[in-house]
């Protein structure tokens, strides 16, 4: 197995393992992921809100990216490529997730919320807390600096009501201080 | 950034200011990955399409078939005034909408059958989402007998022959899903 061995110099550029990567050398994938995953996962985290989500979007984005590797074409940041595939993912997972399980089961699951809050702290043991689209409102807005033509475009949803949910979520965070 | 009086407010932006830009989750997620990624990537992607693409174009086909019935159905009276041919003519369309409904129970459950006997899908029985996951599909195989039912009883019921097909494919979307879970054990082996 490839992957688990590092046979690249250590020294080796982000582009040059971007490369390599791209034509299936996962050694040099793995390193992109050692690099990059932690950053993809806070950003999963806060948008789902559970730890058990979040590890299953990192995967599937670092799948995907995978995938799709061969066709980025260096025009972008390879973490703002990322980033974007990352967003794109989760919300489309989460979409996925309450449109489909919320027919069956309550979504809301405090059992994993109560032990996230063990877990983490500052202000992400507070956003884990938030309603889910008060929380990704304010994830992407404060954040991650999205503007709310951005936020509302990637959810479908009005301006002004990104606005909204914006202040609500400061509001409630502002309240559990 | 605004300034402000209110203390909690100026707590909140600190928080969102210190708050790392990276975490590191609990388990490691790279075997995970790497699991996936020794798929070869045309067949992996065949093997996520083929069921979703089967399952599409069997909708379509059920639609057209149900659309050239229906539309047959409420012309029929109008060419002919007879009643004995209308009578007639919808026996016949009864008979021929109960050997459907019947062709698409066992398209559906050869597809079920299929999907659960991917490798796969053993696993997810494992993983601690199993239970939502089988009641779910208890919950859709119960809705799904009971549409089934009353079609046989009224095959004419066009919404009712909607919700059917909607039942099965949220059926098969949930097993499907049910193969991407996290699993705690790979194998029955391990904790023998």
């Amino acid at each position: 197995m490839t992957a688990g061995r590092l046979p690249l110099n250590n020294a080796m550029s982000e582009l040059d393992l971007i490369t390599l990567a791209s034509q299936g050398n996962r050694a040099a994938f793995k390193q992109l992921y050692l690099h990059h995953h932690p950053r993809v996962y806070a950003l999963s985290l806060r948008l789902s809100g559970q730890a058990s989500q979040a590890e299953e979007i990192t995967q599937e984005c670092f799948i995907l990216v995978w995938q799709k590797l061969p066709q980025f074409r260096g025009e972008s940041q390879f973490s703002t490529w990322l980033h974007s595939i990352c967003v794109n993912q989760a919300l489309s997972f989460i979409r996925k997730q309450k449109s489909f399980w919320a027919r069956f089961i309550p979504m809301e699951s405090d059992d994993e919320h109560s032990s996230a809050d063990e877990h983490y702290q500052g202000l992400d043991k507070l956003i884990l807390k938030l309603p889910e689209r008060a929380r990704i409102v304010f994830v992407l807005c404060a954040i991650e600096g999205y503007q709310h033509e951005e936020i509302a475009q990637l959810l479908g949803i009005a301006v002004g009501t990104s606005k909204t949910q914006y202040h609500r979520a400061k509001q409630l965070l502002q309240e559990m201080l | 950034m605004s300034l402000s009086n209110d203390p909690r407010e100026a707590k909140l932006q600190q928080l969102i200011d210190n708050a790392p830009k990276a975490l590191t989750p609990e388990r490691d997620l790279w075997q995970g990955i790497e699991k996936r990624m020794d798929k070869p990537l045309a067949s992996q992607t065949a093997s996520r399409q083929t069921p979703r693409l089967q399952g599409a174009q069997w909708a379509i086909a059920a639609a057209v078939v149900l659309a050239v019935f229906f539309g047959f159905y409420t012309q029929a009276p109008i060419k002919t005034s007879l009643p004995e041919q209308i009578a007639s003519q919808s026996a016949d369309d009864e008979q021929a909408l109960h050997t459907l409904l019947n062709q698409i129970a066992q398209t559906h459950q050869a597809q079920v059958t299929s999907l659960e006997q991917t490798p796969t899908l053993v696993a997810w029985q494992t993983s601690r989402f199993s239970a939502p996951l089988e009641q779910g599909l208890a919950e859709l195989r119960r809705a799904g007998k009971q549409i089934y039912q009353a079609l046989q009883a009224n095959p004419t019921d066009k919404q009712l022959w909607q919700l059917w097909l909607w039942v099965q494919q949220r059926e098969l979307e949930l097993l499907q899903q049910g193969q991407k879970l996290p699993i705690q054990n790979s194998t029955q082996g391990n904790s023998i």
